[in-house]
């Protein structure tokens, strides 16, 4: 009945003029939205936003921690490679398994309880309805926890129990501890005002590092003493562990000592610093090197020497060990990488068809387009599909 | 492909879906500048999160998404409801022709943000109302209230032989 409706749409569409693209500007733009993803805003303003809680972090430009890498307090049987294909956890050097009642694993999170699942409808990390949490114990006992939240970042500290994310509360910005084990949350604490709902975080030790949305710079928390104040150094967020803390100097990566602040590594201009779990390793994450049909590289520094060693293969294939080393999946293999050495060795594993190979599942987001270029559907297909994964210590979240 | 495209990949990318979101850009917002905003703007985030996108084939798909999310997220915004809505139509003597291309854009321009986006997302892109839902954020009530009212307000201007009564596509 409306097929006038849309006739006349599609005609008024064909005559609109349509301007010249400048893909120029496009990817600048796109440069700095990707930049901006990982790194908050400039120095100086996030020390102007006002101090919610007490100032003596911002004013002793103290970043807290104990300066010594983690202890790895993830349970021994744990330590090795940890993924999910779909709701199935592989876990520790003997991949035993555990399986998650739901329809399908975000990501997946290491703490000294065990790895935390985030899991949900669909495999979306940014959105795509209600996030549901699991704790797998060393065991393989999975219990379901009470925690539910929606487009929600979180992260967690692998040598203790606790997840952290940040939610928008009445126009503030409060920073939540959540205890796995007790299965509740044990620390609240308001940071800043704010009107958004977009906050990249880690959890350190008594700290978390907390960006206020996409303007609103990057703030430390000291959550067991209650109080909050921003920056006055560091420009990203994303990766603390082990009292280390991937950042920028200008527009290059370094990663920090989270107690002094000093640059412990300086990476070239691109990309940025992942921290391992443990803290006793960076990745440099280039996301424009190697391209154009050149091989692939990874690049992993030593924070205690500053030597590093490359791997072959793209980042975001390679997941990490609870201490600090890295591992990928194959057809019917587990390759783990020495991350010391570089050496890498593969073992012969029986993995579901279909993981491994270059078909990667599409996100629940991803739409089908038309010929004409219309869109199709935003849902995933039904029928037979590639296998979810999600590898331990990557981050889902951008 | 699981790396980040290269410029010149991105070029064609870009070059291949430029007009086609463009097109819906500026039927949904009506302005060619900020259409132009928000095409460069999806295109942009698409670049910037490649790592969920992953292909080339799959960008876009992942682009449009993220357009007209974008927009949804522009509607909520304030000043923007308060600066598009003209909430009620011109009073007009007879009947409009539709054929008349500035009446239809100017019949879109009298409708709220987001119900000017369901209109194009519905009988333009041709989408569910359940996924019309997914894309702008809200629930499946509300877009067939939306599409409800939007359209009786089409219909005083065009007409029942543009709009029939009942006419809602379900």
């Amino acid at each position: 009945m409306t097929e006038r409706l849309a006739s006349l749409l599609r005609d008024q569409a064909g005559g609109v003029a349509v301007p010249d693209p400048s893909t120029e500007t496009i990817l600048a733009r796109g440069r700095r939205e990707r930049r901006k993803r990982r790194g908050a805003v400039a120095l100086g303003t996030a020390a102007a936003v006002a101090v919610v809680g007490g100032g003596a972090l911002a004013t002793a430009g103290l970043f807290g921690g104990d300066g010594e890498p983690d202890a790895a307090a993830v349970p021994d049987s744990m330590v090795g490679p940890v993924f999910t294909i779909d709701t199935t956890v592989y876990y520790g050097p003997e991949l035993h398994t555990a399986e998650i009642s739901d329809e399908a694993v975000k990501s997946l999170f290491y703490t000294s309880a065990g790895v935390v699942v985030r899991h949900g409808e669909n495999s979306e990390s940014d959105g795509g309805g209600p996030q549901r949490f699991s704790l797998v114990r060393a065991d393989g006992k999975v219990e379901r926890l009470g925690l539910v939240t929606e487009g929600t970042v979180h992260a967690s500290d692998s040598d203790q129990p606790y997840l952290a994310y940040g939610e928008n509360r009445a126009g503030s910005l409060e920073v939540v501890v959540y205890d796995v084990l007790a299965d509740a949350e044990v620390a609240r604490i308001p940071v800043t005002g704010t009107e958004d709902n977009w906050f990249p975080l880690s959890i350190d030790g008594a700290n978390v590092f907390v960006q206020a949305g996409h303007e609103g710079g990057v703030h430390v928390v000291d959550w067991r003493r209650g109080e909050a104040a921003p920056s006055d150094v560091l420009q990203s967020v994303w990766a603390a562990n082990g009292g280390r803390v991937g950042d920028y100097v200008g527009d290059k990566p370094v990663v920090r000592d989270a107690v002094t602040g000093e640059v412990l590594v300086t990476g070239p201009p691109v990309g940025y610093f992942e921290v391992s779990p443990d803290g006793r390793y960076a990745g440099l994450v280039d996301e424009e090197g190697s391209r154009g049909g050149e091989t692939d590289e990874y690049r992993v520094y030593d924070l205690a020497t500053g030597d590093h060693v490359t791997f072959d293969g793209y980042v975001f294939d390679y997941g990490w060990t609870p201490d600090g080393d890295l591992f990928q999946l194959g057809e019917d293999s587990v390759t783990t990488c020495d991350t010391a050495t570089g050496e890498c060795t593969e073992t012969a594993v029986d993995l579901p068809e279909g993981v491994g190979g270059e078909a990667e599942p599409q996100p629940g987001d991803m739409c089908e387009v038309n010929e004409d270029g219309t869109m199709g559907g935003c849902h995933v297909a039904e029928g037979p599909r590639p296998p979810e994964v999600r590898l331990g210590g990557r981050a889902y979240e951008s | 492909m699981s790396r980040p495209p290269t410029d010149d990949e991105f070029a064609e990318l870009v070059q291949a879906s430029w007009a086609s979101l463009y097109r819906t850009a500026y039927l949904m917002l009506g302005d060619a500048a900020e259409a132009e905003d928000l095409v460069q703007t999806a295109l942009a985030k698409t670049y910037a999160n490649w790592r969920r996108v992953r292909s080339l084939e799959a960008a876009p798909g992942y682009a449009r998404t993220t357009m007209v999310n974008t927009a949804a997220s522009w509607f909520r915004k304030k000043g923007w409801r308060n600066e598009r809505p003209t909430e009620f139509l011109p009073e007009l003597a007879q009947e409009t022709d539709p054929s008349d291309r500035p009446a239809l854009l100017d019949a879109l321009a009298t409708l709220p943000p987001r119900q000017r986006a369901v209109i194009v997302l519905r009988y333009y892109e041709d989408l569910s109302v359940a996924q019309v839902a997914h894309a702008l954020g809200i629930t499946e009530g509300t877009v067939k209230s939306q599409t409800s009212d939007a359209l009786t307000r089409l219909r005083a201007v065009f007409g029942d032989a543009v709009v029939p009564q009942g006419a809602t596509h379900d």
